[in-house]
């Protein structure tokens, strides 16, 4: 019984913070980039049309990918990003939940 | 931004949520985490003068004598804070990275918990939990836990979402209000975790 009741004890919400460099290459060129979790390094064309649809494309998917998991949990989402302000998407959250 | 700059901004922050911010801080945080009324505390059996629409009817068909749901009031909350210190957080295009964003969004709450009269803790962690902050009360220790954060030297690099949300279920009891800020670049995500904390009906 207390390990049923112990599962609606904990409110959870999710807030994913993104940077827009993770969305989208802002220059065209050649970079090598780092993965800081697994140190691999990796060069990649930022000239190719082809490969900027795939990166736009991967950022997609994860961020439906973990959108979907969570509201299939019942867990909310604040999504923000590091160019933006925190005020108005939280204030858009506290409203929605009012 | 450097330490000092970092400290600078989380005393703006402060500020703000004590003045013309508090509309936006504090005032809707209490409209949007309190009032839920309360809490189901036991069943009891029921006597002369109790409220008939707090009869447990599933336990009253069981014992086949009437049965009341007792409730208390949730008079305070305990605000956890969940925050991602793997390598990726660290990484920002601009002048802001990720895990300076966090520390806005952990002052913001924290601040606006603080005004509320809640308990704040905290679970830093990267694949495996690095640190683990006791929710208390007070300024004093909203501002131990922001400098913690901001010199933070964690040991792992990686992400994992299970091992916070574990810690969570472990350490705390009673209801919290559990904010898990990450990129959620975990490899293996995995949110079974998140079957014990789901959000409350």
């Amino acid at each position: 019984m207390r390990s049923i009741l112990q599962k609606k004890y904990h409110d959870l919400i999710a807030v994913k913070i993104n940077d827009s460099s993770e969305q989208t290459l802002s220059l065209p060129g050649f970079y090598q980039v780092i993965n800081p979790e697994t140190g691999q390094r990796q060069w990649i064309n930022g000239f190719s049309t082809y490969f900027n649809r795939l990166f736009n494309k991967e950022y997609d998917t994860h961020h439906k990918t973990i959108s979907e998991s969570l509201k299939a949990k019942g867990i909310p989402l604040i999504p923000l990003s590091t160019d933006s302000d925190i005020i108005k998407p939280l204030t858009h959250f506290f409203k929605q939940r009012k | 931004m450097n330490r000092d700059e970092l400290l600078k901004r989380v005393r703006k922050i402060e500020l703000a949520s004590k003045g013309l911010s508090k509309d936006l801080y504090a005032g809707q945080y209490k409209t949007a985490f309190k009032g839920r009324g309360m809490s189901f505390s036991e069943v009891r059996e029921y006597q002369y003068g109790d409220e008939i629409r707090a009869i447990d009817w599933n336990v009253t068909a069981r014992y086949d004598t009437p049965f009341i749901k007792v409730f208390e009031e949730e008079r305070e909350l305990t605000v956890m804070l969940l925050i991602d210190v793997s390598a990726s957080f660290y990484y920002g295009k601009e002048h802001v990275s990720k895990i300076e964003k966090a520390i806005e969004f952990f002052a913001t709450i924290a601040f606006s918990a603080l005004a509320n009269n809640d308990k704040i803790g905290a679970v830093f962690f990267t694949e495996e939990v690095e640190c683990y902050l006791p929710p208390k009360k007070g300024r004093e220790h909203v501002m131990l836990m922001l400098d913690k954060l901001i010199s933070f030297n964690p040991l792992g690099k990686g992400t994992s979402l299970g091992s916070p949300l574990r810690t969570l279920r472990q350490t705390q009891k009673k209801r919290t209000i559990s904010f898990l800020v990450s990129d959620f670049r975990d490899e293996g995500l995995n949110l079974d975790e998140v079957y014990f904390t789901k959000k409350i009906p």
